[in-house]
């Protein structure tokens, strides 16, 4: 007997299509429509014949002939594969044009994104991004969805029929959409099956347990008569954020020593003005304002913006993609992830820039000799041979990197290996110092080096950070799609072009107007006074268009302080009685040019009544709910009554235009967080108050 | 309503970006309802959607309108269906494959049309994919065969397979 096609009808209709999400939707809408601009303005580009070149939007335009030609194919091996690179080009027009448009019938978008074609197309994005946010109103939030692991970028691969595996209709009700709800790795339904069973034997506690963080003691609060001088190294890495994120996903605050508040504000856009030109790397902003935290005191907010370098101006690069591909790596959410990631990040760099692939753990070797980016599909191919499995026996990885990236070795280029690991450092050098040591001496040589975290479990955040501290380069962790595409496409003139290097701030406060003062975060980037002047102190970089956030929170003279006043005062100096009344810091930051050894300085003077645009205002509360909140996370030890609510409130008062959603994300981060904090601890631990047990 | 959205059409293939706006909206809960009858679970069928529309950004200047545009657009989803499940065969265990299947989304009424839904996701792919068209999307086999490029007799002769296969499993019950 056959099924009549009515009861086939009511199959379908039986399956309760659920309503698509509008939040989603909005985004989609609005992604689409950058795309469709972009696409608009490379046609009439090619039409003008204006380009000259393989500019980055020419490239997009032949991959989406490919796509084109694939919509018409079925299961042909050759055209999927243009079909993957059709995908590929649109997430990477979707990021880099997003900017372009914003709000949704928002009468200005189009007449904006006009404009935008006139203006050298998209290829000075991070600028236009900065002006054209600046001008528009918010209409609403656009949440870029950051699910895990999905947003599909296919991978080019024998386009064999697939047969989906029946729906599974036996699943134990309430459990099983709560772990559809945290569609995770396996260790995430580990963990959420563990409520049913003996808390103490939580199964991912063990795993999580094994994520290694460095102790940290937070900075304490500074009597400025003692200590007058502050003195830092800025930090642009980001995986701490992401790490939190990927831990209140699961519902579990995170370990404290895993919290950076310093990453968790640098993981944001901020529109700070920018420096004019090249010559000055750039722009030092200083808003001052009432503490949220605590009354009677005041923030200042130091937002530093790099100078943003045009596409065109992109210097070459030779990249060395070091691959961890131990047997690990075989989750969803790590190896794919990773040949997804890369697959996108061939998206931004310019077509004669040269790539290889080296892999440890598992299998060894050199996988793809260095290759032009214009190659891509070879580059894709060796990226999508790669297969995890194995032990993770050494091999020499990383000096095999190394080597490679010396053999194109191009004084002028950027010369970086990319290490992309979930946490196995078996490359070759075992021991730390030594591996350490190794990444520092090949910096010196002009070879940098940047870490890639994935998943979670082994995670060695402490080892990695340092890595990328000595390689000089950005220790990122991505966790979905969306991750990667902030990183490695978006913000990839950022992670890869430092536009100066060995950036350290030194603020001296001034005793006659402030009398504590107290660094919100940076405690991994404490230099000392001393260090300050002496350029063979290593310190962080900032790449093109990026942006550094510092907040200190200061108790002007006269305020209640944590300190009580010392016995034996003495008058402050008044050699300069002129800065004493309206000064309360002078802000110095040294830093040297990519190609240079000698530092510069640039310094300015804070004043009480530090003037900030609305914009600035708005960017540095915007900072400020980040930091309330990183350090409620971290136990909230100097921040008052400051309540999750009072950082939801200010977060939301000040979220901004937000193209990409990314602030609306960490407003829903807030609400996770008041969730898992208002849960029970989970077992006593070894002091951890997060929720986290270690046995 | 037919008369609006060829307008939307021409408007959109000549670059008017509120229409392009104004067509994708008119479509979007369509395309996926499709992608979520292809793939059977709510987040997968955002992200197949979310690709679906921007590929159809990045080709809209270039339809020419000799195919019919629905056809042309559920040719796009239904590509995007498949790159994405390549990749995920790629990525994920079969495991992972069958908790995505609809019914977790909702238990209870997975245990309503459970069976009926397995078997239908236990179809090879090209005939549940022919399925999906024309009785959940209600395509005539012939624009159904346009979107699938093949022969309006190979969907008549799919969906004559799906049903006999189907037609077994209701004996069985």
């Amino acid at each position: 007997m056959t099924m009549n096609p009515n009861d086939l009808e009511k199959l379908f209709t039986d399956m309760d299509v659920p309503e698509p999400d509008t939040e989603r939707k909005k985004a989609t809408l609005n992604l689409s429509v950058a795309a469709f601009e972009a696409q608009k303005s490379a046609i009439s580009k090619n039409k003008s014949k204006s380009f000259q070149g393989l500019s980055w939007l020419s490239r997009l335009t032949s991959q989406n002939n490919n796509s084109e030609r694939k919509d018409t194919m079925t299961s042909n091996k050759k055209l999927v594969y243009g079909g993957l690179m059709g995908s590929v080009a649109a997430a990477c027009v979707v990021l880099a044009i997003y900017p372009v448009w914003h709000g949704e019938k928002n009468p200005g978008a189009t007449a904006l994104s006009e404009q935008n074609i006139a203006v050298a197309s998209n290829e000075a994005l991070g600028n236009q991004f900065n002006n054209i946010v600046d001008n528009m109103e918010s209409t609403s939030p656009i949440p870029v969805p950051a699910d895990p692991a999905k947003g599909a970028l296919p991978v080019p691969m024998e386009a064999e029929s697939l047969t989906m595996a029946p729906p599974s209709v036996t699943a134990s009700a309430p459990m099983a959409k709560r772990e559809n709800n945290f569609a995770g790795g396996a260790a995430n339904k580990m963990y959420m099956e563990a409520p049913m069973a003996d808390m103490a034997y939580a199964p991912v506690m063990d795993v999580q347990g094994r994520d290694k963080f460095s102790d940290v003691e937070q900075n304490s609060v500074k009597q400025v008569k003692a200590e007058p001088i502050s003195t830092f190294s800025i930090d642009v890495d980001t995986s701490s954020y992401s790490f939190v994120r990927q831990s209140l996903d699961q519902g579990v605050l995170p370990q404290k020593d895993a919290v950076r508040v310093e990453e968790m504000i640098n993981y944001f856009d901020y529109a700070y003005p920018g420096p004019k030109s090249k010559e000055e790397p750039f722009a030092t902003n200083v808003a001052v304002k009432d503490s949220p935290w605590n009354e009677g005191k005041k923030l200042m907010t130091i937002g530093i913006k790099g100078f943003d370098v045009e596409k065109a101006a992109q210097p070459d690069s030779n990249l060395v993609f070091l691959l961890d591909t131990s047997g690990s790596m075989e989750e969803p959410k790590k190896l794919p992830l990773l040949k997804q990631s890369f697959s996108m990040l061939l998206d931004s760099l310019k077509p004669t820039d040269k790539v290889s692939i080296v892999v440890y753990a598992g299998s060894a070797g050199t996988v793809l000799p260095p290759t032009e980016v214009s190659k891509k599909s070879e580059i894709l191919q060796a990226l999508n041979n790669l297969s995890a499995g194995g032990s993770t026996a050494g091999g020499e990885g990383i000096r095999q990197a190394y080597q490679l990236a010396q053999q194109n070795f191009n004084k002028d280029a950027v010369n970086r290996v990319i290490l992309a690991t979930d946490g196995d450092f078996n490359v070759g050098i075992t021991e730390p110092e030594e591996l350490k040591g190794f990444v520092e001496r090949e910096r010196e040589k002009g070879i940098f080096l940047s870490v890639l975290g994935f998943g979670t479990g082994n995670y060695n955040d402490a080892l990695m950070q340092e890595l990328a501290q000595n390689g000089n380069g950005v220790a990122a962790y991505i966790d979905t799609l969306n991750e990667a595409r902030k990183v490695l496409v978006q913000e990839a003139a950022a992670t890869l072009f430092p536009i100066a290097k060995d950036v350290k701030i030194q603020v001296e406060f001034n005793p006659a107007t402030v009398s504590e003062y107290r660094l919100v975060g940076y405690e991994t980037r404490a230099l000392k006074t001393e260090d300050f002047n002496n350029d063979k102190v290593d310190a962080g970089d900032i790449g093109a268009g990026a942006e550094v956030t510092a907040i200190y929170e200061v108790t002007p003279v006269g305020g209640t302080t944590l300190i009580d006043k010392p016995r034996y005062d003495d008058k402050p100096p008044m050699d300069h009685p002129e800065y004493q009344e309206a000064e309360i810091a002078f802000v110095k930051v040294r830093y040297k040019l990519p190609n240079e050894s000698q530092s510069k300085l640039t310094s300015r003077a804070v004043h009480i009544d530090e003037q900030a645009s609305s914009d600035l205002l708005r960017e540095t509360n915007w900072a400020e709910a980040v930091a309330g909140y990183g350090q409620l996370l971290t136990g909230g030890k100097f921040t008052g009554k400051l309540t999750y609510d009072d950082v939801l409130k200010q977060a939301e008062a000040n979220k901004g235009p937000d193209p990409f959603g990314y602030r609306a994300e960490f407003i829903t981060l807030i609400h996770k967080a008041k969730t898992a904090a208002s849960m029970p601890a989970q077992g006593g631990g070894n002091g951890y108050e997060g929720g986290v047990i270690y046995r | 309503m037919e008369r609006d959205e060829q307008t939307l059409i021409r408007l959109s293939c000549e670059g008017d970006a509120a229409a392009f706006r104004a067509l994708l909206d008119l479509h979007y809960k369509t395309i996926f309802k499709m992608a979520y009858h292809l793939c059977g679970h709510r987040e997968d069928a955002e992200d197949i959607t979310q690709n679906a529309c921007i590929k159809v950004s990045q080709n809209i200047l270039s339809f020419k309108g000799e195919a019919k545009f629905t056809t042309w657009l559920y040719t796009i989803v239904l590509n995007t269906f498949r790159d994405w499940r390549d990749l995920r065969a790629n990525a994920v265990h079969k495991a992972e494959l069958n908790e995505r299947m609809p019914g977790n989304d909702n238990p209870e009424r997975a245990a309503q049309v459970g069976e009926g839904l397995r078997k239908l996701y236990s179809l090879p792919a090209e005939e549940r994919e022919t399925l999906v068209l024309v009785f959940a999307q209600g395509f005539s086999h012939k624009e159904a065969a346009d979107i699938l490029g093949c022969a309006e007799s190979t969907v008549s002769w799919r969906v004559h397979e799906a049903r006999k296969k189907l037609g077994g499993m209701e004996e069985a019950i």
